[in-house]
This record gives C-alpha cells, sequence and structure tokens, in this order.
C-alpha cells in the first residue's frame, strides 16, 4: 500500500511539474514584419492568407489544425478548407466566423484595413516574409512553433536543406554560365540581385545576368537582353504555352540570341518560381537542369 | 424681265419632333427670281424655320418645295451650294482662322475634295471681300473683329459662292449704322443685277424700305405676302406685333414704320 | 514667317525622319551611322545586326505609324465635335480596347499571344465604337455628337468596370502582365504588326485626307457646312469611322498611349492653323515625331529598365502643352 501511494505521488509529482513545463515553453516567434506573437497554447485553428504557406502546412502534414484559406489555394487536400477570399482582402465576416486562433498574413498587408481590423479583434497575427530562402527556413521554424509541431518542421527543414545541398554539391567548381531568367512581356520582366530566384539561381552554379539590377522585379529592353547574350534562358511558363520556348524562335529580337538558336532556353513551371515553399528544392533541381544538364544525376 | 420662281412652296408645313404645334403651319408662296423678298414676324413665328425649309436643312411634314426648277429634295448638296448661298445667324469658330480663309471656304461648292484654288476663285474672293469691305481684315483672327466686320465677313463668303438666290439670317443685327446702309445697299444693287435676296429680319423699317415683298408669319401661318405697302398696315402690323405703329412716308415712296410711344 | 503649305511639309518630314534615324542609332548601344548601315546590308557583328534589324528597325516604324494614327485621329475628333479637348479616346476606344486586351491576358492564360491580344484590343475597340454609333444614331435622324459624346463615356465607364472585375480574379502574374499592357508599350513590335498598322492607316489617311474641306466646315458648324455644299451626315460617318480605326489600330499594337492625340493636334493648329489639308499631314508627322522621341526615352533613360510609354507621353506632354498655351497667350 504505500508502494501505491508513492507511485501516485511520483506520478501526481511529475505530471504537476511537466504541467508548468509546458506553460513555460512558450509559443513566441518573431514574425516577418518584427513583431513579436505570443501563443498561450499551439495554434489549433489557423487561417493561411499566404498561399504559398497554405502549401507548407499541408506538405508538413499539418492541415488539420488549417480552418481557413484563400481562393487562390486549389491543393485537393484543403479542398475542405473554407475559403476566406483574396491574399489583400479577405472577407472579414468568414475569418472572424471560423473563430481561428492564429492568421497568417503577407507582409506587404501591414498597413491593411482587414489587418488592423484581425489585430483589433485580439487575433494573433504572423506576418509572413518569403523573401529567400533564410526566411523560408525562419517561417518553417516559426510554424512549427506556433503549430506546436517542431517535429514536422525540422522534417521539412531538412529535406529542403537536403535538397539544396545536394543540387550546390552537383555543381560545385562547374564554371558559372550567365543565365536569364525572364517572365514573357512586352517588355519582358526578369529578376533583380535580391530575390529568392536569383539565390535559385545561385545555387544552381548560375550567374543571374542582370545581377546588376537595382529594382527586384524590372522590366527590361529585349535590346539589353542581347547585349548581355545570357548563356541559358530560364523560361516562366504556364500549364499549355503558346509563350513558350518554341515561341522564342520566332519572336524579334529573341530568335537572334546564340542560347535561342542554341536550343540553350528550359521552360521552368510558373508554379514553382512564384514564390518559394515546399518546392523550392524541386524548384532548385530544375534550375540546376536547365544551366548545368550535365550534372544531373543519372 | 422674265417671272421665273426662285422658289415656290406648295402648302409646306415644318413640325419639329416633340412639339404639338407646327412650327411653319400650311404655307404656300413664290419667290420670284431677282427679287427681294424680306421675311417678317414676332418671335417664335417660324421665320428661321421658314428659312432653313427652303434651304433643305429641315423635313416637311407635308407640302413641296421646288427651287431654281427642281424639287428641292432632288438637289445634290454641292450644287444647291452652288446656286444658294447662306449667311446663317449665330456663327460660332470652334478653331482661330483668319477673314481671308473663312470667305475662301465660300469657293468649296466649286472644288472637288482635291483640286486647289485657281485664278477664278481668288478673283471671287478677292472681289467678294472688296464688295463687304472686309479687305483690310483679310490676315486677321475672324474671333478679333467686332460683330458686324464678322458678318460683314460672312456675307462676302456666301458672295464668293457667286450665287444665283442670297439667304440671310438678320444680316443687319450686330451692325452700326452706316455698315447696314451699306450692306442694305449691297443687297439692293445685287437683286438688281439678278441675285435673288431672301432674308429675314426684326427691323420692319427696313422691310418696309428694301423689300419687293414681304412674307409676314405669325405663329407659322402666313398672314400676308405681297409688297410692302400692302401688307404693313398700321392695323395688321398691330395685330401681329401687338404695338401700335404709325407709317410715315419718306421721300422714296415707301414707308417708315415707327412704333409709337 | 512661318512656312506653309508645302514647304512646311518639307520640314516636318525632315524632323520626323530625323527622329527616325535618332530612334536606330540609340538604345542599349549607341551605334554611330556607320554601324546602322552596315548592320541593314547584313554584314558586321551579328547581335548589332540582330539589334537594329530585328528590334529597332520595326520598332521605329511602329512607333511612327502609331504616333501618326494617333495624331490624325485627334484631328479628327476635335473638328468633328467641334472641341479642342477632344481625343481619339473619346468615343470609350481605349476602354473597349483595355477590357478586350486584359480579358484576352487574364482569361487566356499564358496561352494569350502578342497577335491574339493584339487581335482581341482591336475587337474589343470595334464593339464599343459599333456601341457608341448604334446609340448616338438611334436618338434622331442625325447622328447627334452630343449624343455620342456622352455614348462614350458611359461605354468608357462600363468598359472600366469590366476591366476591373477581370483583374479582381487575376493571379500575381496575369494582374502585371495586364496593367503593364494597359501601359503602353512598342516593345513588342513585330513587321507583321507594322504591316497592319499601315495597312489600316494609309487608306485611312487618303480618306479623311479627302474630307478635309469637309472638315473645315464641319468644325465650325453643321448648318455651315450643309450651306457650303457639304453632306454632312455621310461626311460625319465616314469621318467617325475613319478616326475611329485609327485609334482601334493604334491602342491594338501599343496599348494605351495617351496625350500624343490630344497635344500633336493642338500644337500644331496653334502654329500652323486649322485647314485641314494641311493640318493633317502635319500632324501626322508631327505626332510620328513625338512618339519617336518619347519612346526612344522610354527605352534609354533608365535603361536597362523600360519605362511604360503611356507615362512618358503624358510626362513629357503636359508641361510641352503648358509652354504652348502660354505662348499663345503671350
Amino acid at each position: 500500500m504505500a508502494h501505491a501511494r508513492l507511485r501516485f505521488v511520483t506520478l501526481s509529482f511529475a505530471l504537476l511539474s511537466a504541467v508548468p513545463q509546458a506553460r513555460a515553453q512558450n509559443f513566441v516567434v518573431v514574425d516577418g514584419d518584427g513583431d513579436t506573437v505570443r501563443l498561450g497554447s499551439p495554434a489549433k485553428r489557423v487561417i493561411s492568407l499566404v498561399p504559398s504557406v497554405t502549401d507548407l502546412i499541408v506538405a508538413m502534414r499539418l492541415q488539420p489544425r488549417l480552418v481557413g484559406r484563400t481562393r487562390y489555394d486549389k491543393s485537393p487536400a484543403i479542398a475542405s478548407v473554407a475559403s476566406v477570399g483574396g491574399t489583400i482582402d479577405p472577407d472579414l465576416e468568414r475569418v472572424f466566423s471560423l473563430h481561428p486562433d492564429l492568421v497568417l498574413a503577407w507582409e506587404g498587408t501591414k498597413g491593411t484595413a482587414q489587418r488592423q481590423a484581425i489585430g483589433a479583434h485580439g487575433i494573433p497575427l504572423y506576418a509572413v516574409a518569403l523573401r529567400d530562402s533564410a526566411a523560408l527556413f525562419k517561417t518553417v521554424k516559426d510554424l512549427g512553433t506556433m503549430l506546436g509541431s517542431d517535429s514536422a518542421a525540422m522534417q521539412m527543414a531538412t529535406s529542403l536543406r537536403a535538397q539544396l545541398d545536394s543540387v550546390k554539391r552537383s555543381v560545385a567548381g562547374l564554371p558559372r554560365p550567365t543565365v536569364l531568367f525572364a517572365i514573357w512581356g512586352d517588355p519582358p520582366m526578369t529578376v533583380g540581385p535580391r530575390t529568392f530566384i536569383a539565390e535559385l539561381i545561385r545555387i544552381a552554379g548560375g550567374r543571374n545576368v542582370f545581377d546588376d539590377a537595382s529594382l527586384d522585379w524590372p522590366r527590361v529592353t529585349v535590346e539589353e537582353i542581347i547585349h548581355r547574350s545570357p548563356d541559358v534562358v530560364i523560361l516562366s511558363v504556364g500549364e499549355d504555352s503558346a509563350r513558350g520556348a518554341e515561341a522564342l524562335r520566332r519572336a524579334p529580337g529573341w530568335r537572334t540570341l546564340p542560347a535561342v538558336r542554341n536550343g540553350h532556353v528550359v521552360g521552368v513551371p510558373a508554379d514553382l518560381t512564384n514564390r518559394p515553399g515546399p518546392l523550392f528544392g524541386v524548384a532548385a533541381r530544375a534550375f540546376r537542369d536547365a544551366i548545368h544538364p550535365e550534372a544531373r544525376p543519372r | 424681265m422674265t417671272m421665273t420662281a426662285a422658289w415656290t412652296c406648295d402648302r409646306i408645313t415644318v413640325r419639329y419632333p416633340g412639339s404639338r404645334a407646327p412650327a411653319v403651319d400650311d404655307v404656300s408662296l413664290a419667290i420670284v427670281e431677282g427679287t427681294c423678298t424680306i421675311i417678317l414676324g414676332p418671335n417664335g413665328s417660324g421665320k428661321s424655320t421658314l428659312l432653313r425649309a427652303l434651304l433643305g436643312r429641315v423635313p416637311l411634314a407635308s407640302g413641296t418645295i421646288t427651287c431654281l426648277g427642281a424639287p428641292l429634295a432632288s438637289w445634290p448638296r454641292a450644287a444647291l451650294a452652288r446656286a444658294v448661298g447662306v449667311v446663317p445667324q449665330g456663327e460660332h469658330e470652334t478653331f482661330p482662322i483668319t477673314t481671308r480663309a473663312l470667305v475662301a471656304m465660300g469657293r468649296y461648292p466649286h472644288l472637288g475634295p482635291w483640286r486647289r484654288e485657281g485664278a477664278e476663285d481668288m478673283a471671287a474672293i478677292d472681289n467678294a471681300m472688296a464688295r463687304c469691305d472686309v479687305t483690310q481684315f483679310a490676315e486677321r483672327m475672324v474671333d478679333t473683329l467686332s460683330g458686324g466686320e464678322g458678318q460683314r465677313t460672312r456675307i462676302a463668303r456666301a458672295l464668293a459662292q457667286e450665287p444665283r438666290a442670297l439667304v440671310l439670317d438678320e444680316p443687319t443685327a450686330s451692325l452700326d449704322l452706316k455698315h447696314e446702309m451699306e450692306v442694305l445697299a449691297l443687297l439692293r444693287s445685287l437683286a438688281a443685277s439678278g441675285t435673288t435676296i431672301v432674308l429675314v429680319t426684326h427691323n420692319l423699317s427696313v422691310a418696309a424700305q428694301y423689300a419687293d415683298r414681304v412674307v409676314l408669319l405669325d405663329h407659322g401661318s402666313l398672314i400676308a405676302e405681297g409688297p410692302p405697302a400692302a401688307v404693313l398696315s398700321p392695323s395688321r402690323v398691330r395685330e401681329v406685333f401687338g404695338w401700335p405703329v404709325e407709317l410715315i412716308h419718306g421721300e422714296t415712296g415707301a414707308p417708315y414704320i415707327v412704333p409709337v410711344r | 514667317m512661318k512656312p506653309r503649305g508645302a514647304p512646311l511639309l518639307l520640314l516636318l518630314t525632315l524632323v520626323m525622319l530625323a527622329a527616325f534615324a535618332l530612334s536606330i542609332r540609340v538604345g542599349s548601344v549607341t551605334l554611330d551611322l556607320r554601324a546602322v548601315l552596315t548592320a541593314l546590308t547584313g554584314h558586321g557583328d551579328a547581335a548589332t545586326a540582330a539589334i537594329v534589324r530585328d528590334l529597332r528597325l520595326p520598332r521605329a516604324t511602329a512607333a511612327a505609324l502609331v504616333g501618326a494614327a494617333l495624331a490624325v485621329s485627334g484631328v479628327t475628333f476635335q473638328a468633328l465635335l467641334r472641341n479642342a479637348l477632344a481625343e481619339p479616346y473619346v468615343l470609350g476606344v481605349s476602354g473597349g480596347a483595355a477590357l478586350g486586351a486584359v480579358a484576352a491576358i487574364v482569361l487566356g492564360g499564358l496561352t494569350a499571344s502578342p497577335t491574339s491580344i493584339s487581335a482581341a484590343a482591336f475587337a474589343g475597340a470595334a464593339a464599343s465604337i459599333a456601341l457608341v454609333l448604334r446609340v448616338a444614331a438611334g436618338v434622331g435622324p442625325t447622328l447627334d455628337t452630343r449624343v455620342l459624346l456622352l455614348a462614350g463615356v458611359v461605354v468608357g465607364a462600363f468598359a472600366n468596370a469590366g476591366i476591373f472585375l477581370i483583374l479582381s480574379i487575376a493571379d500575381v502574374a496575369a494582374f502585371r502582365s495586364a496593367t503593364g499592357w494597359m501601359m503602353g508599350s512598342l516593345s513588342g513590335s513585330t513587321w507583321a504588326g507594322a504591316g497592319t498598322l499601315a495597312a489600316y492607316l494609309v487608306p485611312t489617311f487618303v480618306v479623311l485626307l479627302a474630307l478635309a474641306r469637309p472638315l473645315n466646315a464641319l468644325a465650325i458648324g453643321e448648318d455651315t457646312a450643309a450651306y457650303l455644299g457639304v453632306s454632312v451626315e455621310r461626311t460625319k460617318w465616314l469621318a467617325f469611322g475613319a478616326a475611329s480605326l485609327l485609334a482601334a489600330a493604334a491602342v491594338a499594337a501599343a496599348g494605351i498611349i495617351g496625350f500624343v492625340g490630344l497635344i500633336v493636334p493642338h500644337a500644331a493648329r496653334l502654329a500652323w492653323g486649322s485647314d485641314h489639308r494641311f493640318l493633317l499631314p502635319a500632324s501626322a508627322l508631327l505626332g510620328a515625331t513625338f512618339v519617336l522621341v518619347t519612346d526612344t526615352a522610354a527605352r534609354t533613360v533608365v535603361a536597362p529598365t523600360e519605362l511604360p510609354l503611356g507615362a512618358v507621353t503624358a510626362i513629357v506632354g503636359v508641361p510641352l502643352f503648358v509652354a504652348l498655351l502660354r505662348r499663345r497667350r503671350s
């Protein structure tokens, strides 16, 4: 009988001391705007207003915590999750009616009325910054903390790192060809040095031919592209494109580029390059295959 | 002198869309070539509408008009413009234009789309400007001219068309005495040389003095038509215009019509 | 003494050719005359040849044609509407064209090629013109210009609503592409496109030139024009049709380039008077020059970035216009 009582006391003591532990675990993170987000307990009703973060949550298999998404999220895994509208202009009534305990918003919406309203309502809001790979890893980690699933976050981060390292290793020591990343337009759009796409080019063993641009998404003249004569052209394409690599062969100016004439044009799905997300590693591999086809593992 | 008709109106009626009363109501009249006909009446009597009808600018609800021997409706616009010169009222140029350029537009009916003005066109323009005493304004912008000078310019334009008939709507309204008299004398001399003159005026004395025939309208109907002395009796004037007048006979034999105070 | 008539037109032609030559020589790389000639004859460095023959030549040609089309269209609308503030887009052309192009870009997705976007823009412009004319013609026996203006405003507003609606469902890439189109650009100019423009511009210009005297008369008033022998209704329909066609072709080729159709006719009028026999060709040449110069500026001022042409024409045009007005006052 003393045995049982001792066991009971030990067990209760252990349990009781575990509780303050859990509270002291402190779900506190600093978000993309530099604000501190405090949660008392792991978030269970999350509304994600950022499609790429929704992708992350699904990839981390945390979608049961998701109660709201944007209308741009078309993945079948979250088809049953309610849509609350757009990234910048979500329907506040829907947001509030879902009783979220965490809202994930985009850093670019800082001044909007919607964000202020959510804040005024006392709902914790985390502003997502996804500029480059460092921001991506931070977001993954913070998601893990806020959703109380550090292990899932760690798994995702490890997997992404492994993919990126594998790509880096495969091109180590190889010469860096000049790369043009282009979104078709009149005039076409490319990327400046501080974007995540520029980072992808670097990781994949290339050099952004417009790494001196002062804007992040500058529109450039075709003339300038001809002048800089990139070795490789990576073209952002949709599912079925009349504006794909084939069309470049016929476009005035473009068709005289050595890269186009020699077939060094690769189309990369726009989904991979619209924003950094769980497919960041896949994007890096796609870039590597375009820039260094010889380094592709057999 | 042959008595050919410049215009013949046979029971014409004009209705503007949306108004119940006709603007011109069952009017018949004949305007003889080479005469000076003056159309008179109070405001709203249909004078301007009658003028527009003679020029084919309003559709007729009923009746027909013949102009210079052919049905008015059959006249192509350009041909009609070669035969009839018009001096409208209240014209306003949107963009600045010189006096000479405005008068030169009188030659348009004679020129096709591509032909440049020739020697005889230039002569007609110079001639018209001289007769209307606007030659000294040739290079000035029309909007810098006084009301009267502008009016004379537009008369010159109509003259430059070298028309068989001249139709004028209140041509002396903004002219000073000297120029008013000069324009009227010009019109009379044109009539004497065979040009048909049709004009609308408010001025009863001018009508009495200068018209060969007067057409008196009231509320769209033809009240009387004939030589001024016959049409403009004091009783009729009082009835139509609503004010008593006196006739004063001058040396010419034609009366002056003076309102009683 | 200001030159007039034929010597004036010759002078303006020379100025335009100078602007054309500038446009060929200047860009990311400045080429001297010899380099240009070598490139034209097919010799010399391949990249330069590509730049000159494949990019700058068709682009300069298109720029000149677009400028001429917009200026001539503006002149005609100003005469027909008897209003110095009329311009080519007054009958809802820009709204309709933008609606067509934006629909093609956003709803057609990445399958929309430059040619099909251009065609959609033209179709949109044509539809709005037809609608506006239909509305105005239905009101009375003649084409009432005041009703035309009102109908243009209404159709334009309707088109704008449609554009906003479509943009609200667009994703980021399509949104960027659509707004880029609306800001105007000659970047994608091809020889085929320039040829199409010329095919629209040349016969239409001839028709308007034949209507020069009637336009002079109409600019004073419809009655006056009729009394001077002008077939007023026929002239109005022909001229409105021609001017709208020019505006539609220009917008389909280059997006919405504003100010050219308003400022160039104005400047030409202030300088050389309102006789359309000279005003039409003078405005065409002046308009061509204006767009050539502004397009060259758009692609060189902040190279390698290219500025939207519609913005540059406004930035250049407004102070120019104010200066012109001041000169007239004094």
